[in-house]
């Protein structure tokens, strides 16, 4: 990854690193960067991804850092990131087919700078 | 750059995980309400989750803002915490937690569930300090009340900033250990550093500060404050500007006799939740609130838990009230309770406070709002309506708790320019301290116990069947005689008696002679005198 380059690029370099690593998990990935605006609900989920071994359907969000700072990847979902992921998470089941009704909420870290990356599973 | 390969990977599980593994972390603490304190467990344990640190048990704003300091204080000190929510619970979650001493207990709880400080380590520790966001530790307030209530409650030891050590110290018997920072109290709670230990205890006798040998002539007034300071008894003054009332009053705590260890205790607790500089001092403190100091500044108050006011604030020592008319009546009226009980009882919605208050009250008022009436010299320029209303703002009931009421002339020209003849503070303090032990000896021989909760006994507080007792039947029928002629009530015969007593104490005799109660009954009729 190219020097300077600006946060969205560090977001999706981050975000391709962890569909690569739920995928090498055995997960299948059903959708990326899923966006919604309805009404006053807008925002994007990361990634969602079906965990066929357990029956669930997980949302990964994905957060990339390239240095330290604001006590890490994991450190930047607060309580209102928490319940608009649950909100995303309900208006994506209303939508979509799938095959189970199980639902988790995984979050990824990924520090660039590192290159350490912290897979947190049932994170909310 | 293609796939995260090279990256090292770590997966780590939910809430929903083993629980068996995990350390269970506990470190002591005190939740105080005024200056009552309450055991309370900090326990900190790694749950799965996001990393966090989540603060639970009833924390007020400044207790849950504790997380945001500690999480920072810990990277500031290199200690590492879990990649996962780190719960502390504040046990029992019923009682509300205030204040930045909780900052250094749960941080030690954190620390210790990280596994930086073994768990038997933190065995009967109690802490209290709060925690900087460069890991520093530095005192917070209530620090005293605090080491009181780990003593009663055996805590094996106390863990402060060493700036509080001192303060700590001044409770007998518990082992107190200072740090200046994060990694100091990780080292000393793991047992790898012993900790600053506190110095002997320092007892400081403050300089009473302006001495009574200034004052020139008011002979009667300087009777009457060496009779208050005796007695106890609340005064008030009423005479023009510059005759002296308040250069008299800041002199009283000169003449007043040190405090015993336990009252000294006590005020060095108050000023401790206020979080003031706190060392035992035995000169009685003096406070003297502006005219327009509301209610709650001077008997206590504010949301939630009440903080002291200015009568707490003078617990021991001497309220000085400068131009008491100018005070609403409503406020005045306030300091009815804690003259009467030596304490204030402020209730709140959440909380029942109780702060010591037993003062001795010195007012001081003008006669009148031109402040001439009475006086030689220039004549009163109010109306006679002004003056009722005036002299109206002091209650009965509260003029009524006043034993000594003084009216005071200006000093003439010959005694201002004449050399001063005054005896100094060191003299007349020798006598009220001769004077007072009479009386307490006494006191304690008649078995009589202070009205209020009080170390000692003052001839303001002892009971009126001791008062009776100790003064002779021809002195009581001369009083009778006197409350009959002007008409006073009942209590006025009981606090006029009460000024008899301290007169004849005063002159060391046990006997109380009709003589003295003249004396008490002139120090009580003064302002109804000219107007």
């Amino acid at each position: 990854m190219p020097a300077g380059a600006g946060h969205a690029a560090t977001g999706s370099h981050g975000e391709q690193l962890a569909v690569e690593h739920v995928s090498s998990l055995g997960m299948e990935v059903l959708a990326r960067n899923w966006r919604i605006s309805q009404g006053d609900l807008r925002g994007e989920l990361d990634i969602v991804a079906l965990d066929h071994l357990n029956g669930i359907v997980v949302f990964v969000e994905v957060k990339t850092r390239r240095g330290e700072g604001f006590g890490g990847p994991l450190g930047a979902i607060d309580g209102r990131k928490r319940a608009q992921l649950r909100r995303l998470a309900m208006a994506f089941m209303g939508q979509a087919r799938l095959p189970y009704r199980e639902v988790r909420f995984d979050v990824v870290g990924v520090r660039l700078d590192t290159r350490h990356l912290h897979h947190v599973v049932d994170a909310l | 750059m293609s796939a995260g390969n090279s990256f090292t990977v770590e997966v780590s599980a939910g809430p929903a995980s083993d629980t068996s593994s995990r350390v269970l972390a506990r470190v002591g603490a005190v939740a105080l309400t005024g200056l009552a304190g309450a055991m309370v467990t900090a326990e900190a344990v790694v749950a799965g989750g996001l990393p966090q640190i989540r603060i639970v048990g009833l924390p007020d704003a400044t207790v849950r803002e504790a997380a945001d300091r500690i999480r920072s204080a810990c990277q500031q000190s290199a200690f590492s915490l879990p990649g996962a929510k780190v719960v502390v619970n504040l046990a029992p979650a019923g009682i509300r937690k205030v204040g930045s001493g909780f900052d250094l207990p749960i941080a030690l709880a954190v620390l210790c569930a990280a596994g930086h400080i073994p768990p038997d380590r933190l065995d009967g520790i109690v802490a209290w300090g709060e925690v900087g966001l460069d890991g520093g530790v530095s005192p917070s307030a209530g620090t005293l009340p605090v080491a009181t209530a780990a003593r009663r409650n055996g805590a094996g030891r106390l863990m402060v900033a060493s700036q509080a050590l001192a303060e700590a110290a001044l409770v007998a018997g518990l082992d107190v250990v200072g740090v200046d920072s994060l990694r100091d109290a990780v080292a000393v709670a793991a047992g790898h550093r012993s900790g600053a230990r506190p110095g002997p205890v320092a007892v400081s006798h403050s300089p009473h500060g302006p001495d009574l040998a200034a004052v020139r002539g008011q002979h009667v007034a300087r009777r009457c404050l060496e009779l208050a300071a005796v007695g106890g008894h609340h005064m008030l003054m009423v005479g023009p500007p510059g005759c002296g009332k308040s250069m008299l009053a800041r002199r009283l705590p000169s003449i007043l006799p040190p405090l015993a260890h336990e009252e000294a205790l006590e005020v060095a607790a108050i000023r401790s939740i206020m979080g003031e500089r706190v060392r035992l001092d035995l000169r009685p403190p003096f406070r003297d609130p502006h005219h327009a100091t509301s209610t709650a500044g001077l008997i206590g108050g504010g949301s939630g838990v009440a903080r002291p006011g200015e009568v707490s604030r003078a617990h021991r020592g001497v309220l000085f009230l400068d131009e008491v008319l100018e005070t609403p009546r409503a406020t005045l009226d306030a300091l009815r309770e804690p003259l009467e009980t030596g304490r204030v009882v402020l209730v709140r919605s959440q909380s029942r406070v109780t702060y010591p208050a037993a003062v001795q009250l010195v007012a001081a008022a003008n006669p009148c709002p031109c402040g001439r009436a009475g006086a030689a010299g220039r004549p009163c320029t109010c109306r006679p309506d002004q003056v009722a209303r005036h002299r109206s703002r002091l209650s009965g009931p509260l003029l009524d708790r006043i034993d000594l009421h003084l009216a005071m002339e200006p000093v003439s020209q010959d005694v201002l320019v004449g050399p001063s003849s005054g005896e100094s503070s060191d003299v007349v303090a020798a006598r009220v301290v001769a004077a007072r032990a009479l009386a307490t000896s006494r006191w304690s021989e008649f078995g009589a116990q202070p009205s209020g909760p009080r170390a000692r006994m003052l001839t303001r507080d002892v009971s009126s069947d001791a008062v009776r007792a100790s003064t002779g039947r021809p002195a009581q029928r001369r009083l009778a005689r006197a409350i009959e002629a002007f008409g006073w009530s009942a209590r006025a015969f009981d606090r006029c008696l009460r000024v008899a007593r301290t007169i004849a104490d005063v002159d060391g005799r046990d006997r109380v002679e009709p003589a003295d109660v003249d004396e008490a009954v002139a120090h009580r009729v003064d302002l109804d005198g000219p107007s």
